[in-house]
């Protein structure tokens, strides 16, 4: 057969193959059949749902055959880009539905957790044991402070939580340290996650960084003597914090393990696979920075309610964050929801 | 999730072509175009233009709301940075306005649409491309990867890829001239066909003395040399390229 003949007996399902997928991606009007209330609506056009499938694999076959016809490279050129399209329409993920977002914050997140306990440990100790060996070292002598601290950050913590400090603070500062804190906070998550890339030493950098650094913060309290004013204040939001910052931690240490001891797979594979699982991680802590900026500067900050109140709401708040990472989404609870 | 990689055909790039073969659960191979540092930069670039002005716009309208813009405007700060290209790639088929502007796309591996983890892995891995500065590590990536792969493409296992369509010959300006097609006097191998179509579609670029010398080489298969050869050639493209005298009869 000549490509003439080829041609004129194919091209009719090319046309129509080309019009369908170039469409515009409009909703079809029977919504009854269209995947309800998707977040992510999919690519729909006008059209027999059978013909698509059954045109893409017609496709398929006629560019094998004008490759090994060798019909000339502008017709497989735009056979290939035919069955490309195509391939990417039929094969596209499933949109994304309302309800995947609270099965991922209730289920996958806390579960992703508990399987990395081991590294979650490992991140929190990295981040706790700087933060204690510089709280006492910083009691023990205060010039250590410094070295961490930026001396104009220090001069300012007994502004910030001095007895004139908390008092009177505009409606507007809250919102702009809310702000702050979700372009600031979230930002050094996923810093930290990333970095981590790096055979896990940009996460132990973060971790060990921001340990040093509360510790030094710390420690510049006790000795200003301000310890009621800013324990009521952190205790809050660390609870969502603190626990979001050691989760992002053990997300990019897994990533830099994953290059470091992959197993009986090549690095690629297994950076490629670890990153899917580490992902999950890194989105909650996420989630729980924003409900952190939240607390942070809507609560923590407010003077409206005494100490004694903060105390007893941050350790409730730290009680939630343990029962979610050790219990949400467990096999048993999971019908439930 | 291994590599697709179809067996060798004729059809197969040489090494340094920047393609990359996905066979498809059809069995049939699809190729991706994948797209070079030099694309992705002025991608890049646009976007980073447009999210600068977005910034600027942001700017101007939250000023007016005095102190109380603030806190909004880093939250817009924060999600141009972290969340366009996202946004973009999850709900525009994985082109960002910069990759609209320069005809890229990005794709999974095989192809197929990037999801959300892939794309939210990619674009999460921006800062490790990032380091130590100014992209060193994302541009060392793709210059040492075989699809020009950044960090966070490697992660997330995605490709850039080309969605322009490919020149055709006819706008390239090669076509094989229309002469009265002679059908070859022996069955000609594909490479051999491929030969003689270039040889045909190019012969107007040359000057005739070149096109002789050149066509003086297929002797063996022409039988004449000087204008006689090239004229001989010429027949045998035309009728390798499906020319018929005469409109053939259908056969089944």
């Amino acid at each position: 057969m000549s490509r003439e003949i080829f041609e004129a007996r194919y091209s009719g399902d090319w046309d129509r193959l080309e019009r369908i997928l170039k469409a515009p991606a409009t909703r079809r009007k029977d919504e009854k059949q269209a995947p309800t209330g998707t977040l992510f609506p999919a690519r729909l056009t006008p059209y027999d749902e059978s013909e698509l499938p059954e045109l893409y694999r017609r496709v398929c076959h006629q560019l094998a055959l004008v490759r090994n016809r060798h019909y000339g490279a502008d017709l497989e050129d735009r056979l290939n880009g035919l069955a490309l399209e195509a391939h990417e329409v039929l094969y596209q993920s499933r949109a994304l539905h309302p309800r995947d977002l609270a099965r991922f914050f209730l289920v996958t997140f806390p579960r992703r957790v508990r399987e990395e306990r081991l590294l979650v440990l490992v991140a929190t100790l990295l981040f706790v044991v700087p933060a204690v060996g510089m709280l006492i070292a910083c009691t023990a002598s205060h010039d250590l402070v410094t070295t961490v601290v930026p001396p104009q950050v220090a001069a300012q913590i007994g502004e910030m939580y001095g007895p004139s400090g908390r008092e009177a603070r505009p409606g507007s500062t809250d919102l702009a340290m809310f702000g702050f804190y979700i372009y600031n906070n979230v930002g050094i998550a996923f810093r930290t996650f990333a970095s981590g890339l790096f055979f896990g030493i940009g996460a132990i950098f973060f971790l060990v960084y921001n340990g040093f650094f509360m510790g030094a913060f710390a420690g510049e309290i006790g000795h200003l003597g301000y310890e009621t004013s800013f324990y009521s204040f952190v205790i809050g939001h660390g609870s969502f914090e603190l626990t979001a910052i050691a989760l992002s931690g053990a997300a990019g240490l897994r990533l830099g393990f994953s290059i470091l001891g992959p197993g009986n797979r090549t690095r690629a594979t297994a950076l490629r696979e670890e990153g899917r699982e580490a992902l999950p991680i890194v989105g909650g802590s996420a989630v729980y920075l924003v409900i952190a900026a939240f607390l942070e500067a809507f609560w923590s900050s407010s003077s409206v309610f005494p100490p004694s109140a903060k105390f007893a709401v941050g350790t409730a708040l730290w009680i939630l964050v343990f029962l979610h990472l050790s219990l949400s989404g467990r096999e048993g609870t999971r019908n439930a929801a | 999730m291994s590599r697709a990689k179809a067996p060798p055909t004729e059809n197969e790039a040489l090494p340094f072509d920047a393609v990359r073969r996905v066979e498809t659960p059809e069995g049939v191979t699809l190729t991706l175009r994948v797209a070079g540092p030099l694309p992705r930069l002025y991608a890049a670039l646009v976007d980073g233009a447009i999210r600068g002005f977005a910034y600027s716009l942001a700017a101007i309208a939250l000023s007016l709301l005095g102190d109380l813009g603030e806190g909004p405007f880093l939250v817009t700060l924060f999600l141009g940075e972290w969340g366009y290209p996202v946004i973009f790639e999850v709900f525009r088929n994985g082109v960002t306005p910069g990759k609209s502007a320069l005809k890229l796309k990005v794709v999974n591996g095989d192809g197929t649409p990037v999801n959300l983890t892939a794309s939210a892995l990619r674009n999460l891995l921006r800062v490790a491309d990032f380091m130590p500065v100014g992209y060193a590590a994302g541009v060392l990536s793709i210059l040492l990867t075989k699809d020009f792969q950044r960090l966070g493409d490697l992660v997330a296992g995605t490709v850039v890829v080309h969605t322009g369509s490919p020149r055709s010959r006819d706008q390239l300006g090669l076509r094989v001239p229309d002469v009265p097609p002679v059908p070859p006097p022996v069955p000609l191998r594909a490479h051999e066909q491929r030969v003689i179509v270039g040889f045909a579609e190019r012969v107007e670029t040359w000057p005739p003395e070149r096109a002789r010398e050149l066509a003086g080489m297929a002797r063996g298969l022409t039988g004449a040399g000087g204008q006689e050869g090239v004229n001989r050639l010429l027949g045998l493209a035309s009728w390798l390229v499906g020319r018929r005298l005469r409109a053939p009869e259908e056969r089944r």
